[in-house]
């Protein structure tokens, strides 16, 4: 075989293989897609449509009738709010405190180190249904349930874990040099890394951010039992009792609509900072 | 409370800045134990309470559905408006969490004052000893209740010669049909009010069309509590599924149910109440098991399905052992709970909820009160005319037909489950009907707490 | 003890003179441990208390209906119970089989989009963000979307499928009770490949593209070099995803229960959500501690697995 040809054939090779590995890519990419496009597709029909057979891939009757139902109503409106200020808070409290005690995991000499990082492992290893009952009276005898404020505490608690062993990967492997320069300068540890790992570690510390709003804003399992006041109550447990409780809605373009609102902020977030999201883990890595 | 949180909250945020200053700030550590102590010491100063405070009555709704949330928001508004001295903490628990709820609270030392009941909780609650009676609380609202309500015999409200429930509403059962689909195949709904198990299944044949995505009924046995079948018990003489006193009317009812099978869609097996209703307003299914209640609800969605026109509410077809139609009812209203801290203020709420006045200004289905007209239900609906003719038609099936008492069973969900998985297996042709009522019986008889126990 | 902490603590001149009395060390030992201690507190008092709580349970007869106080100490017999009741087997093999084929999946999909999205072209970083939405979708609104797609009577998923010629009649994927199964691992593999990709990309990001162009040289095929150089190379990231997951799903609760709540019967019904049955529907608390206990000891050997890898690193 000449060396032309052979180049050639690697050449052609190659185009099979990126043509195979573009329909490989828009296969999944539809798979992955379908369920939103759908869910959107379905809040802007009328309620007659949704249910339409053949359905519509388009709506017929374009309408955001649903939308102005969910956004000038009160029950919808004031859980949103509420799932917005548990999630920040969540993000507000987690991020530092397990940044914090990240960099301490990885940079102070503390006394049973290994024991106290099987205790972060193993809090994961612990079922949620598990909890729900005796965490339901320990908020309750704390005077916090009913409480985004006391939501906002447990999900900080429940993402801690997960935070530092994150974060503490990332620390650990940042360059020890800039912070002894830092600390020359007069700073104590703490400051060097306030003003000089920190401020490199977005990524790392992004991630956590993310990971936080991302359980403060998906759980069910904890605000169904936590909150039941409509002041407290997240909006994840007023979309399930109008769509999975004994006597749900049949208001299906409502449910759909508000599914879609709730939906947005995540997504938004994530398309947003998938750059920071991926070098965050790339750095820290939960590797072995 | 929210301010000792805010403080702890704080604090923690607080110790690390403390701890991380650069050059001149040094790092005074802020010691422990002195830190953890604040929130006890800052936080009664904070939270120290103005005088003469409201009493707060902690109110668990089971009303999750649009129109019950509604009706909980106006009248929760116009109490705490029209009384100061006592303030309603209105909150929202679906039905299947709302007994965890209620003990996990008590045993949390802040026990809810009142709740809703359905007939099997009531009788699980009382079962638990967890209720108050109310007949010292509220003596002339129970004389006002209707004579059915009243009739120890029949009630799911009196145990041991005490009422322990507060009807806000009398719920009927029944079917809702399809005139239009009906008539497609040929049948008249007005004919039908005295309807067999025979007619019924000739009919459900009759108008199912699997090619055009047209069925006849649907047990939806993802929420057994509401259909799942079970009706057939109740139509062919017997009490309810846990019944096992006469075994040949049993077995009639699971092999009617098994017979009626193949005229519902199969999606049904996972369906919850409302897949039920949209399956009927689509038109899918030619029939709803349906209560009195809820009509709001598809009147929003399918206005042109749910009228005169449209429905018609019929009486359950009855079995071979019974003689005369017949329409389920049960209540659903208050209890008050034994734990309450503020019992008088709780009962102010329950006397204020059971007036004659507050039932017809904020009325929830059909009322559970004597001197409370049709008319008097039409004139407070909030849909207005628009409910005039189902009303009508609950309130004459209720006078034509035998109103039945259901009082419920418990423990209901584990009984659903045992029914749901023995039917499934008797759907899919596994065991006989015979077979299917000697699982049940098994499963059920030891754990199901006995009538009036 | 990682040795960079040592290394700070040698170098001469790097303190300035501190106006504590403690010995460096000690003072160094002691700001660690403010710094980790209000996440411990919360861990203790938010998780291990209530865990402590939850386990005394495992021992007690507690039917939530007479109250909590009602609680009789009982010794082992919930967990009798457990290993002589009949529907537990289904629910163990189920569990197991949910588990596996999860993770499997997730694993491939995971691992074939993020070597797809590895590559460069137009494009990639509004594709890497789209294969993330399934994810960060919250749990309920995806289970209300699959049902919604996948109910046998008027979902598209049907239409579509009868429409394309694939099938003859509706298939029943949640109502069915053979197919519920496959709808379940589907909806689980949607929703949570997008964490597999996610770390599996970044994994890949850090091997270096010049361990690629040695082996083109040497005549490896794309095949070859992913075989060869890709795959041990993420191996310890894999091993963590896997131990990870393993217990994430076998905790799996809220996307089943929203989704089948183990039905119908028990055909899609698991570990987690029966402990939830067990404890908010049919009121056993007790019962439901017990099992959820045994679950969680079954997990402590991957978790243990987990700290032993994470810790060999050091």
């Amino acid at each position: 075989m000449s060396r032309l040809s052979w180049t050639k054939s690697i050449k052609a090779g190659r185009t099979l293989q990126s043509v195979l590995a573009y329909v490989a890519l828009a296969v999944l990419m539809f798979w992955i897609l379908f369920p939103f496009y759908w869910m959107v597709n379905s809040s802007f029909k009328p309620n007659h449509e949704i249910f339409d057979f053949p359905p519509t891939w388009l709506p017929k009757e374009f309408t955001i009738e649903h939308y102005k139902w969910a956004l000038t109503n009160n029950r919808f409106i004031r859980p949103l709010l509420n799932s917005i200020q548990v999630a920040l808070m969540t993000t507000a409290v987690a991020t530092p405190l397990s940044a914090l005690a990240a960099y301490a995991m990885a940079r102070y000499p503390i006394p049973r180190k290994r024991a106290l990082m099987g205790v972060l492992v193993a809090t994961q290893m612990i079922p949620g249904v598990l909890l729900v009952i005796p965490l339901f009276i320990t908020f309750t005898r704390l005077g916090i349930i009913n409480k985004y404020s006391g939501l906002a505490l447990g999900y900080s608690t429940f993402i801690f874990p997960y935070a530092v062993l994150q974060m503490r990967a990332f620390f650990a492997n940042f360059p020890l040099e800039l912070e002894d320069a830092a600390m020359i300068d007069g700073c104590t540890q703490l400051g060097a890394f306030l003003r000089v790992t920190l401020p490199l570690s977005i990524p790392g510390v992004v991630t956590v951010g993310l990971f936080a709003i991302l359980i403060a804003w998906n759980d069910l399992l904890f605000s169904l039992i936590l909150t039941s006041d409509i002041n407290a109550m997240t909006v994840a447990v007023q979309l399930y009792n109008l769509s999975m409780s004994q006597f749900a809605s049949t208001n299906w373009g409502v449910i759909i609509a508000e599914a879609t609102i709730i939906t947005l902020p995540v997504v938004i977030l994530f398309v947003f900072l998938q750059k920071f999201l991926i070098q965050g883990l790339t750095a820290g890595a939960i590797k072995g | 409370m929210h301010k000792r949180v805010s403080i702890l909250l704080l604090l923690v945020m607080v110790i690390p800045v403390l701890l991380s200053a650069c050059g001149g700030a040094a790092p005074t550590v802020a010691p422990q134990p002195a830190a953890t102590s604040a929130p006890e010491t800052t936080a009664p100063e904070a939270t120290k309470a103005p005088p003469a405070q409201p009493v707060k009555v902690i109110y668990l709704s089971a009303g999750t559905a649009e129109v019950e949330q509604d009706w909980n928001e106006k009248w929760v508004k116009a109490f705490n408006d029209s009384h100061p001295n006592i303030q309603i903490q209105y909150e929202l628990v679906a039905w299947a969490d709302l007994l965890t709820k209620v003990s996990a609270m008590i045993a949390g030392g802040n026990p809810p004052d009142i709740a809703w009941y359905a007939p099997s909780m009531i009788k699980e609650w009382y079962y638990g000893g967890l209720l108050e009676p109310l007949d010292d609380w509220l003596p002339q609202d129970i004389e006002e209740l209707l004579p059915a309500i009243r009739d120890p015999s029949a009630s799911d409200i009196i145990y041991d010669g005490k009422y322990y429930g507060m009807p806000f509403c009398l719920a009927g059962l029944g079917v809702i049909a399809r005139k239009d689909i009906f008539a497609e195949a040929g049948y008249d709904t007005d004919d039908l009010m005295n309807w067999d198990w025979a007619k019924y299944k000739e009919i459900m044949a009759a108008v199912t069309k699997p090619d055009k995505n047209q069925y006849g009924l649907q047990f939806a046995f993802g929420e057994p509590r509401i259909s799942g079948g079970k009706y057939w018990f109740l139509t062919n003489g017997l009490r309810d599924v846990t019944d096992f006193s006469n075994k040949e009317a049993y077995v009639e009812a699971l092999q009617y149910s098994m017979d009626l099978f193949p005229y519902s869609p199969e999606a049904q097996l996972q369906w919850v109440h409302a897949d039920t209703l949209t399956c009927y307003m689509n038109g899918v299914c030619s029939v709803a098991f349906q209560g009195s209640y809820f009509q709001g609800d598809i009147i929003r969605q399918a206005p042109e399905v749910m009228s005169n026109e449209g429905s018609a509410v019929l009486p359950y077809p009855i079995g071979p052992r019974m003689d005369d139609c017949m329409v389920p009812w049960y209540t659903v209203g208050w209890v008050m709970f034994q734990a309450s801290r503020n019992k008088p203020e709780a009962a102010e709420v329950l006397h204020f909820l059971a007036s004659r006045e507050a039932v017809n200004e904020w009325p929830m289905n059909m009322a559970p009160k004597t001197e409370i007209t049709l008319e008097d239900r039409v004139r407070a609906s909030e849909f207005g005319e628009e409910v005039r003719w189902w009303l009508e038609d609950w309130y004459e099936m209720m006078e034509i037909c035998k109103p039945a008492a259901r009082p419920g069973y418990a423990p209901s969900n584990e009984i659903n489950q045992i029914y749901t998985e023995v039917l499934l297996e008797l759907y899919y042709g596994s065991i006989t009907a015979e077979e299917a009522y000697e699982q049940l019986k098994a499963g059920i008889e030891p754990i199901v707490i006995a009538p009036g126990q | 003890m990682p040795d960079d902490v040592l290394s700070v603590q040698g170098t001469p001149g790097t303190r300035r003179p501190s106006r504590f009395r403690l010995p460096g060390r000690q003072r160094k030992v002691l700001t660690g441990i403010l710094l980790i201690l209000p996440g411990l507190v919360l861990i203790a008092l938010l998780i291990g208390y209530p865990f402590v709580f939850a386990v005394s349970l495992a021992f007690k007869d507690l039917y939530l209906v007479k109250g909590m106080d009602s609680a009789t100490w009982i010794g082992l017999d919930n967990f009798r119970k457990f290993f002589a009741d009949p529907s537990t087997k289904p629910i163990v093999l189920n569990t197991v089989r949910y588990v596996i084929f999860s993770l499997l999946t997730q694993f491939l999909v995971g691992l074939g989009l993020a070597v797809l999205l590895h590559r460069e072209f137009k494009g990639r970083g509004i594709m890497r963000a789209a294969a993330l939405i399934p994810w960060v979708m919250p749990t309920l609104v995806a289970t209300i979307v699959w049902r919604f797609i996948l109910d046998g009577s008027w979902g598209v998923l049907n239409y579509s499928l009868i429409g394309m010629g694939v099938l003859e009649k509706p298939i029943n994927w949640l109502a069915d009770r053979n197919v519920v199964w496959w709808s379940l691992i589907i909806v689980s593999l949607w929703r949570h490949f997008p964490f597999w990709y996610v770390n599996l990309l970044a994994g890949l990001q850090v091997i270096p593209e010049e361990l690629y162009e040695v082996a083109k040289i040497d005549g490896a095929s794309a095949l070859k070099s992913f075989w060869y150089i890709t795959l041990p190379l993420l191996r310890p990231v894999i091993v963590v995803l896997f131990l990870l997951e393993t217990i994430w799903r076998s905790n799996e609760f809220t996307t089943i229960w929203t989704l089948t709540k183990g039905g119908p019967g028990k055909a899609s019904m698991t570990m987690a959500p029966y402990v939830y049955q067990q404890s908010f529907s049919f009121y056993r608390v007790g019962y439901a501690s017990a099992i959820s206990l045994l679950l969680t000891m079954a997990m402590l050997v991957f978790t243990v697995i987990y700290i032993r890898r994470t810790q060999l690193e050091h």
